[in-house]
């Protein structure tokens, strides 16, 4: 601890030149003024080290004994604090540091969205930019409630918001609202009608009476369950129920899909030409380094690559290089062959007639290829298997009165 | 010092069992080891060398032989040589 502490005072190394450097040495002595580190150079100089505040006493004592002295070395704290203070451009750069490090902080940098699901982050960030919560804003002028209040009117599918701000990061806490279950309405009327013509192949009948049996085949708009129920007791009417029908119905049914197109088609061809530009992003404002904003060449393809500066663990700075290649391209014909193309087409048939089915199943699919003046035809008949049945409104009748006036 | 005077400070300090350098301003040497000699109660240095330092005492010049022999450090009262020390004498 001493020699630390020793280390903080100012000392001088210097040197003695005389005829008698004892005489010096022992003024020195006599005078309570300590030194150490006496080492004879040779018999006329001599080193000694002393305190920087004494050194200015020794003047006399030198002139007293016909000696010179000379500052080899100035080592201690006090100096090291000189030589820094002349450093201007060096303090200010501390200084700077230090008030940025202080201030920097106080404002949003970055945003971090937790709690969502259905609501991406990029929506919720781009409505709190909106009501003026963005890169740059002042941490401490944020009102939660506030802030709260209006993302709810934004963005209803959210039932709570809240933001916090912590060392220019912005945490935005959410919950998702949760719809309310649609409640049936029990009271309708309501058939079961076939969507499409098939056979049918399997029911499942939750309410409502059944006209159609597996195996018949059925039209399509043909009802399949009535919401009307008579109850008959010995060839009498008792009742008439009426309910809402549920039930779900399957049948086989056939889809029949044409679809044509070119065996030449035009595709792009890179020239090996390509231009580089670069842009600095701050935030939301855009730096470029470069003066023609447009595309370099009529034809390009465009590769945009963006860096943003990232700490070890994850934490994102809004400052980002972007980079964008463009890479002029020229169109060219091209042909198909004739197998690719057919399958090709028999792939995009098979895909849109699964679309239709909304969950039914293909059992088989029949293709048939024609070729004429440079096209490709494709038709597809597809067996499926799907849940045709759906719900309409009962036309209950009504009886008029027609007795004579 | 008085010789006479210094006479009857030693038998006094001898006579109250009191350390007879402190009473009769004797120059003390401490040695420890053969590193380092402290000398209380000096007039000063009179010749340094690396090999030999002479040191004005109350009882006459006293010099220290050995081998890179420095001084550590001094101040009005004692006088601290590092070195290989060989000896010490009053010359």
């Amino acid at each position: 601890m001493q020699r630390i502490l020793d280390r903080t005072k100012a000392v001088v190394d210097i040197t003695i030149t005389g005829a008698y450097p004892e005489e010096f040495i022992n003024r020195l002595a006599a005078d309570s003024i300590p030194f150490w580190g006496l080492r004879k150079k040779d018999p006329l100089n001599w080193d000694i080290t002393m305190f920087a505040l004494d050194y200015r006493t020794i003047r006399k004592i030198a002139k007293r004994s016909m000696c010179r002295t000379h500052i080899r070395r100035k080592r201690g704290l006090p100096f090291r604090i000189n030589r820094f203070v002349k450093r201007r451009i060096l303090i200010l750069g501390i200084a700077s540091a230090i008030l940025a490090a202080l201030t920097l902080p106080l404002f949003i940098w970055t945003f971090e969205v937790e709690g969502n699901a259905t609501v991406s982050d990029r929506e919720i960030i781009r409505a709190l930019d909106e009501i003026g919560v963005d890169v740059g804003t002042f941490g401490y002028s944020v009102n939660p409630v506030l802030t709260e209040t209006k993302m709810l009117l934004k963005i209803p599918e959210l039932s709570y918001l809240t933001i916090n701000v912590k060392g220019g990061k912005a945490t935005v806490v959410v919950r998702e609202d949760v719809p309310a279950p649609e409640v049936l309405d029990e009271t309708v009327v309501t058939d079961l009608v076939a969507t499409e013509t098939g056979v049918i192949t399997k029911m499942e009948i939750l309410r409502g009476k059944s006209l159609v049996e597996n195996g018949q085949t059925v039209l399509k708009g043909e009802k399949l369950v009535s919401g009307i129920i008579e109850h008959y007791a010995n060839d009498n009417l008792l009742t008439v129920q009426t309910v809402r029908s549920m039930g779900e119905v399957y049948a086989r049914t056939w889809k029949k899909l044409t679809a044509t197109m070119p065996l030449e088609y035009t595709q792009k061809e890179p020239t090996g030409e390509e231009k580089t530009k670069y842009s600095l992003i701050i935030g939301s404002k855009r730096i470029n380094f470069y003066f023609n904003s447009g595309n370099s060449y009529d034809k390009c393809d465009k590769i945009i690559d963006t860096d943003y500066l990232t700490l070890p663990g994850g934490v994102r700075f809004p400052l980002a290089l972007e980079k964008t290649t463009e890479k002029a391209c020229k169109t060219t014909v091209a042909s198909m062959d004739d197998q690719t193309a057919e399958k090709l087409l028999q792939d995009y048939l098979a895909r849109s007639i699964q679309l239709q089915l909304l969950g039914g199943r293909i059992i088989r699919t029949d293709f048939e290829t024609d070729f004429g003046d440079g096209l490709i035809t494709v038709s597809a008949v597809a067996e499926c298997e799907q849940q045709i049945a759906t719900e309409v409104m009962t036309q209950i009748p009504v009886e008029t009165d027609n007795a004579p006036q | 010092m008085n010789p006479k005077l210094e006479h009857i400070l030693e038998k006094a300090s001898q006579t109250l069992d009191m350390p007879i350098q402190l009473a009769a301003g004797m120059p003390r040497i401490e040695l420890r080891g053969s590193n380092e000699a402290i000398l209380e109660s000096h007039s000063g240095v009179r010749e340094y060398g690396e090999n030999m330092i002479i040191v004005d005492t109350p009882l006459g010049p006293a010099r220290i032989c050995g081998n890179e022999l420095t001084i550590r450090a001094m101040n009005e009262d004692k006088i601290i040589i590092n070195g290989t020390i060989v000896s010490f004498e009053y010359i």
